[in-house]
């Protein structure tokens, strides 16, 4: 789609060509003016005056921009470009609102084009139109406008200008303009049911889902509510339907054009009581389900029925709280008497509930430590050796070089049995396979810049030894690995993509199969893989969920299938790791580790004391469908690496030391407020590399002790044991 | 006129400033400690580090302090963050203070940057080092607003970044397209592709992509690969640069007004970051395979002389203005620090060095006090 060629418009669109490097050969301007350095000096000569397309420059005009002083004269010396550009008060694309769908492209120049004003709100020709834009949402390059995913973006323009006054080198004035890109356009709309009764007096939320084509959903599309029984029942634009008398409603959703029609039927309201159920007395942090029984006037049970619930404290200072979900989920993070209010169809009911303190604190006892205080430590990985002995592997960063190998066999008393050197600089990650008989450590920052991983032989686990070091196309460093059956999956910084290699023979290791995400700026960080499914964390695009092998998905270890993917506004998917607890509750656990934020607010000045982020809990019960249930959220602070086991979570949350919590049970809300932490230790030293100062970086119960690697102290081996006191009933 | 002599006094400097030796100041990038390193060199007392200036955010990530440029009027320094999430940055210092002035984000692992002369625009290669092997980019940062206002597409890993005498032309070599780009910095579109290819020197005609070349045989003999490209100076300036191929282990000399080698200086392994003296007598390789530095005549062509620095992996080389020293990094290995070298250009031997941060790197040349002959 190309503009009415007017004169005018046809040279900025040659300049826009030209500057885009479009597809197209290469445009001039007719009378263009040649290239000439700019001044380097008040002094210089004037360049020589090129005829231009345009007329001279116009008179000052009333803007801080055009206010300069009596530039046809004084910017004799800059370029024509240059010298128009003074006119310049406003840079603008045509369109206004420029919308691009994701994964499609706008050729700058034809469908978009960019155009510079005068004061008088005349164009302005001949003058060069820088443009950059490189964001998530969207990116501009070789001439083309792409969208990737929906949202908002900013495209940055600017042109050189004489400075106002009208001597020195040319200034540079910017402008932006919005971008918007959106899904694909809405192809269906579909109402969901909400499963209940339309009773008069109740308020019903009902969700319309916009559909593409293809069948995705477009989430942030906005979709009109419309009732045309205005009088029977209403809905507002959140889609709220009040019942009001009864009878035929239609109500109709309508996202971009398309509409969806739902007939329904309001009902007389024939509940007269609410029972409300659950139970009486909980621990903070317990979730209680509460149930509702809506009955008629004769005491038969109403099915259908639309509930809703609410909770009040009885306290009167401010130190209470609690929450109640729509599915009757109760859950409080401090102790007190609460009433838990059900509204079915108008009606209502309650109950009370009596919350103790949960009383799961514990001490957690440093038992052993092995101080590193001559680099920086990173992961660790326990296990027993084919000796019999038990060990510790840990890596070292920034200028480490080395993987450390500890003997815990006596936890107190950590002994540093040797330590394997390496052509990196950072050594961030040591797995060792699950019979204790491979480790593979990962490289980066190599002397050739040509990293990969080393695979160590633990036929004597105290010395191991290198038996391979493979390179292949993980010339750019590896971050992360994780072992399953016979093949090591491997997070790479040169492609951001997994790199599954078969490491059964462990002196010919080989690439057999990659799998990435198709998205500009993609960046990886880790993965962990656990029955046939791999957690993928990938940072700003979210946690992706890949039969490995699980096989309903069809997928295999060497050719991944994605199942799912989950992402948050957090962004900064940094570790994710699956665990079912004793009740049967399944949940992924996921950490964002985030350092650039306003709230990255460093103690000591140190940068690694900025780092914020915490825990989601997703349920993972239907790993096609994952839906954020809690959190665990330490203010003020980072989570890094975690583990969890025997229903107890252990995160070392950098500069809030080693945390411990209670993921017993079904999990709603933030844990850390509940009482669900039940130890915590700063893992700082006055005799570590930067004293005093906790960064925990990566935990793991073994045998019964929690060894945790810190950044600026090495390893520590802490025991929990229970705190005395009163037993909760 | 009592008091006019008192305040002559009191203004000029007294005997033992004018006998003050030369204080010569550096920055220094050490790109796996995610710190930059200010020294100081005094003849006669040697090196001393008086700051190591922490760069980066993520502790956990090594974030990749890899390129170090002073402003041209010495109030600014930058340094480029390479590795990033996974785009990196480009971080703005005050010099001196060493007090963060303001950041922005580049493309794909950004390295080596030029300044124009009046130090309004930065250039930095977008050298995408470890990506999937696609035609890069050079960011052009706006100095001030310190925004990336364009980016100019020109070919496979970017490398070495500078801009000419007059401001009016950028010079970036390819490492992978073996290639010479020169980028007109009126209208920031390239201007000029010069091919490098051992035996095959010349300008390329305009439909010249920005890939790879088609048949290139991979062999040391039959690339340049080249990874530095060093505008001339003094009589030189604006008429040839120097292009350091560090395969084939030579420097070219290219005439950007015939667009042909002028000249080939033969060099040891390696030759990698490329210094002109200010008066464009001197070319100083490093010999990154080498463990060394040589020094070219640029009147005769000579070798000068080559030597060996104190540590491996040698990377960046700056000459103080007056050309009388060259500022050496090594990078080093491992958990082995980086070191800087000080060479006396006059006797051709190393004097002094001193141990920085890990992998040092990135360097430029600040101030000097007193100023001396062409300084700040």
């Amino acid at each position: 789609m190309t503009r009415p060629a007017e004169s005018v418009a046809v040279a900025v669109l040659a300049l826009l060509v030209a500057s885009c490097g479009g597809r197209t050969s290469r445009a001039t301007v007719t009378n263009a003016p040649p290239p000439t350095p700019p001044p380097a000096t008040e002094t210089a000569p004037p360049a020589e005056q090129p005829e231009t397309p345009v007329v001279d420059p116009a008179p000052p005009a009333d803007t801080g921009a055009a206010a300069a002083p009596d530039l046809a004269v004084s910017a004799r010396g800059y370029s024509a470009a240059v010298r128009i550009g003074a006119r310049v008060v406003d840079v603008r694309l045509e369109p206004a609102e420029v919308e691009v769908q994701a994964g499609d492209s706008l050729a700058m120049g034809e469908d978009v084009e960019i155009v510079a004003y005068d004061a008088d709100g005349d164009r302005v020709a001949g003058i060069r139109i820088l443009t950059a834009l490189d964001s998530r949402v969207a990116v501009l390059e070789e001439g083309f406008l792409r969208g990737v995913v929906e949202g908002e973006a900013e495209l940055r323009m600017a042109i050189q200008a004489p400075p106002a006054s009208g001597t020195g080198p040319p200034e540079v004035r910017t402008f932006t303009a919005p971008v918007r890109v959106v899904g694909h356009p809405v192809a269906s709309v579909e109402i969901d049911d909400p499963g209940v009764r339309f009773l008069t007096g109740s308020v019903v939320q009902l969700r319309a889902r916009a559909l593409t084509a293809d069948g995705g959903e477009r989430r942030t599309v906005e979709v009109e509510w419309r009732s045309d029984m205005g009088h029977l029942a209403t809905v507002d634009s959140r889609g709220f339907l009040h019942a009001l008398l009864p009878g035929e409603v239609t109500i109709t959703a309508r996202a971009e054009g398309i509409e969806a029609a739902s007939s329904l039927e309001v009902e007389e309201n024939p509940v007269a009581a609410v029972e409300v159920s659950g139970a009486s007395r909980a621990r903070t942090g317990d979730v209680v389900r509460f149930s509702v029984v809506p009955r008629d006037a004769s005491g038969a049970e109403v099915a259908g029925v639309p509930t809703d619930f609410s909770v009040t404290s009885f306290a009167e200072r401010t130190n209470s709280g609690a929450s109640v979900y729509r599915d009757g989920a109760f859950v409080a993070e401090r102790p007190g008497l609460y009433r838990v209010v059900a509204n079915a169809a108008g009606r209502t009911g309650q109950a009370l509930i009596e919350v103790v303190e949960r009383g799961v604190e514990h001490d957690a006892i440093v038992v052993g430590r092995g101080l590193v205080s001559d680099r920086p430590s990173s992961d660790l990985w326990a296990f027993t050796g084919a000796d019999g002995r038990d060990y510790v592997y840990t890596g070292t960063h920034d200028g480490g070089q080395r993987m450390l190998v500890w003997d815990v066999t006596n936890p107190t008393t950590p002994v540093l049995t040797a330590f394997v050197e390496v052509d990196a600089r950072v050594v961030n990650d040591v797995k060792v396979n699950p019979e204790g008989t491979l480790a593979v450590i990962t490289r980066e920052g190599a002397r050739d810049r040509r990293n990969g991983i080393i695979v160590l032989d633990l036929a004597d686990p105290a010395h191991p030894v290198i038996a391979d070091t493979y390179i292949g196309d993980l010339t750019g460093g590896v971050h992360n690995v994780f072992f399953a059956g016979d093949m090591l999956y491997a997070i790479h910084n040169g492609t951001f993509d997994v790199h599954i290699l078969n490491i059964s023979d462990p002196g010919r290791v080989v690439e057999v199969g990659r799998w990435g995400i198709d998205s500009p700026g993609k960046y990886l960080h880790d993965i962990w893989v656990v029955d046939g499914l791999a957690y993928v964390s990938y940072w700003n695009n979210g946690v992706y969920i890949l039969d490995v092998g699980d096989g309903r998905w069809g997928g295999v270890p060497a050719v991944p299938v994605e199942v799912s993917h989950y992402a948050y506004p957090e962004g900064n998917t940094h570790f994710a790791v699956p665990y079912t607890n004793a009740d049967g509750h399944r949940y992924l656990f996921v950490g964002d580790e985030i350092f650039d934020c306003e709230d990255c607010v460093s103690r000591n000045g140190h940068p690694g004391d900025g780092s914020r982020g915490f825990v989601h809990i997703l349920d993972l019960e239907d790993p096609e469908n994952l839906r954020e249930v809690a959190r665990y959220e330490v203010p003020e602070a980072g989570a890094h690496n975690l583990w969890i086991e025997d229903d107890r979570m252990y995160v070392a949350y950098y500069q809030a030391g080693l945390r411990v919590v209670d993921v017993s049970g079904e999990l709603r809300g933030d844990l850390y407020r509940q009482g669900r932490e039940m130890a915590w230790l700063p893992t700082g030293s006055p005799d570590g590399l930067v004293p005093n100062s906790p960064m925990a970086w990566g935990p793991q119960l073994f045998k019964g002790n929690i060894f945790v690697s810190d950044l600026n102290s090495g390893l520590w081996v802490v025991r929990l044991e229970p705190r005395r006191k009163a037993p909760v009933s | 006129m009592r008091g006019f002599a008192l305040l002559l006094a009191l203004l000029l400097p007294g005997p033992s400033a004018w006998a003050q030796a030369p204080e010569y100041r550096l920055y220094v990038a050490n790109e796996s400690s995610d710190l930059v390193s200010r020294v100081v060199f005094t003849p006669g007392e040697g090196l001393a580090v008086e700051k190591e200036i922490p760069v980066g955010i993520m502790p956990g990530d090594n974030d990749g302090a890899h390129g170090v440029s002073v402003s041209p009027d010495g109030q600014y320094w930058y340094v480029t963050i390479a590795h990033g999430t996974p785009r990196g940055h480009l971080w703005k210092f005050h010099a001196g203070p060493d007090t963060l002035v303001g950041r922005t984000r580049l493309g794909l692992f950004p390295a080596t940057m030029g300044i124009t002369p009046d130090g309004q625009f930065l250039l930095a290669v977008n050298f995408n080092l470890h990506g999937d092997m696609v035609p890069s980019d050079v960011s052009v940062v706006y100095t001030p607003e310190m925004i990336e206002v364009t980016r100019v597409r020109t070919c496979l890993m970017p490398h070495g970044s500078r801009v000419g005498a007059t401001g009016s032309r950028h010079y970036s070599a390819c490492m992978h397209s073996d290639r010479l780009v020169e980028i007109d910095l009126e209208s920031f579109e390239v201007s000029a592709r010069f091919d490098v290819t051992p035996g095959m020197e010349a300008l390329e005609g305009a439909g010249a992509g920005d890939g790879d070349h088609a048949g290139h045989a991979a062999t040391d003999a039959s690339v340049c690969s080249p990874t530095w490209v060093e505008p001339g100076a003094g009589a030189r300036a604006d008429r040839v640069v120097y292009v350091a191929c560090n395969r084939n282990q030579e420097i070219l000399e290219i005439d950007t007004e015939r667009w042909e080698v002028s000249r080939r200086f033969a060099t040891g392994m390696a030759p990698y970051n490329l210094e002109v003296t200010a008066g464009g007598e001197l070319l100083i390789a490093t010999l990154k395979g080498e463990q060394a530095v040589a020094v070219f005549d640029l009147e005769t062509g000579e070798e000068l002389g080559r030597i060996a620095t104190s540590r491996p992996v040698t990377h960046g080389v700056v000459a103080s203005p007056d050309g009388r020293y060259a500022f050496v990094s090594n990078e080093s290995a491992g958990s082995v620090p980086g070191s800087l070298d000080v060479i006396d250009l006059e006797a051709l031997a190393l004097v002094d060095s001193i141990e920085l941060q890990h992998q040092s790197g990135g360097i430029d040349f600040w101030s000097v006090t007193p100023p001396v002959r062409g300084t700040r």
